[in-house]
């Protein structure tokens, strides 16, 4: 079971057992690696802010919940909040984290082949459903969540009204989410 | 007629999900949608359908290899700070408790591979760490409270004086070891070292990875650290309980296993030198 690993490999975290962090970084250092490149388009930066975030989950390891999520979202979602924060100028201490709901299901990943091959024809569906995506809809979930802005910015940017952003916004991820399904990746 | 103020409530707080999920609301819209979540059912059931799309993102950029040195670096960074909440009591000092030669060799090290443990040394560390136990049973007690005390006072100084920044220094390889590389990670005035090795390519049969500690006096022995395997990838993360003098190489020779040798057999073909 995916949450039983995430528990363990947590709970050595908690523990301050290196060797739990040198494998949470073999399961998702590439991934947080890849988003921050995304985010930051600096090789530089993107290391620098995968280190930070590392670490920032090492020294709060206790405050992880599996009721909440996968390690896998709490590394991807400390990584891209990070990229953000540097990309925006934003301190780390002005950002209140977005609370995971109780019910979102935990998901994790492991880095043997399969999995790996798992995740490449993974993306190949994500790619795809964000391709399915109107172009307009795309663009305010790629502006919001790689970008870092808010609705009201994106708004603004795009000279349409803040309830439009917000439907579109509504609109491509349930699209996303019935093209995930059908297509059987897991939630 | 009258007004549903609540429904209205709930259809503007469920219209703005996907734009919390996206992390796009300011602040203060943030927490009204937040607390408006954990009390509403319906508003629940959406996030569970839409955060199915919001963590699909991150799988949809371009699948980018890291440099092998962010692994070191992060790695390195953890063994010299300690885990745990911040704010919090800080835990106790960790003991290392796996001395890899324990009757030659000054200082301790604590191997750190992703995955296998060397059976060998856990045997060899067990079996010291009881004799030690038994021995030093009836002095523990008398000294427990004096440490107490000490560390007490050690964390209080902690707290108010900065930690000392980090040395670090590259380990370079060569010849077939060229494809290899590592950092020695030292803090001042600390017996704490952390060396990590990346690029290692696998042993042949009965052999195994040595790591050295030269002097740069040619008429001083290197001193063996202890013996090594990479893990699949590669890597491979040593924590050391002593310090290391300006001066100091640290260099890595293939030897016989699994004891190693008692001096080098060849030139090492990695290695870095301390240059505080």
């Amino acid at each position: 079971m995916e949450i039983d690993r995430d528990l363990e490999l947590a709970e050595a975290l908690a523990d301050g057992q290196v060797e739990a962090l040198a494998e949470l970084y073999d399961r998702y250092g590439q991934l947080a690696y890849s988003v921050a490149l995304r985010v930051l388009g600096d090789p530089g930066r993107a290391e620098d802010v995968v280190q930070d975030a590392f670490l920032k989950l090492w020294h709060s390891a206790n405050r992880f919940d599996v009721r909440r999520g996968s390690l896998r979202t709490w590394v991807i979602t400390a990584v891209r909040n990070r990229s953000i924060d540097y990309l925006r100028g934003r301190s780390a201490h002005e950002r209140r984290e977005r609370e995971i709901p109780l019910d979102a299901e935990a998901r994790g990943e492991g880095s043997d082949p399969w999995s790996e091959v798992a995740t490449a024809m993974e993306r190949e569906v994500i790619r795809e459903a964000l391709s399915c995506l109107p172009p307009e809809q795309r663009q305010a979930v790629e502006l919001a969540y790689f970008g870092g802005y808010s609705h009201r910015e994106i708004a603004e940017m795009i000279q349409v009204p803040l309830s439009t952003v917000k439907g579109r916004m509504r609109l491509a991820l349930e699209k996303m989410h019935s093209y995930l399904q059908g297509r059987g990746v897991p939630q | 007629m009258t007004v549903d103020w609540d429904r209205l409530d709930h259809d503007r707080m469920e219209e703005a999900v996907a734009a919390y999920l996206l992390d796009a609301l300011e602040d203060d819209e943030r927490a009204r949608v937040a607390a408006h979540i954990e009390g509403c059912p319906t508003c629940r059931a959406l996030v569970w359908r839409l955060s199915h799309a919001v963590d699909s993102l991150p799988t949809s950029v371009d699948d980018v290899r890291p440099p092998a040195r962010l692994r070191e670096r992060i790695l390195a960074a953890a063994a010299v700070t300690p885990a745990g909440e911040q704010e919090a009591t800080p835990a106790p000092p960790r003991i290392i408790p796996f001395p890899s030669r324990p009757t030659t060799e000054p200082g301790t090290l604590e191997a750190i591979p992703s995955r296998v443990r060397r059976g060998r040394l856990r045997a060899v560390a067990y079996g010291a760490a009881i004799a030690v136990l038994v021995a030093g049973l009836g002095v523990l007690s008398a000294v427990a409270v004096n440490l107490n005390n000490q560390l007490h006072h050690a964390q209080q100084a902690a707290q108010r004086t900065p930690p000392p920044k980090p040395g670090e220094y590259p380990i370079n390889g060569s010849g077939s070891l060229a494809g290899a590389s590592g950092t020695v990670t030292t803090v001042p005035g600390q017996a704490l070292s952390v060396v990590a090795f990346n690029g290692l390519p696998q042993v042949g049969p009965n052999r195994v990875y040595q790591m050295w500690e030269i002097d740069p006096n040619p008429a001083v022995k290197a001193i063996s650290l202890g013996v090594f395997t990479p893990d699949r990838f590669g890597n491979y993360t040593l924590k050391l309980s002593q310090g290391l003098p300006a001066g100091t190489t640290i260099a890595v020779t293939q030897e016989n296993g699994p004891e190693g040798a008692s001096q080098p057999t060849q030139k090492p073909e990695l290695a870095g030198t301390i240059s505080h």
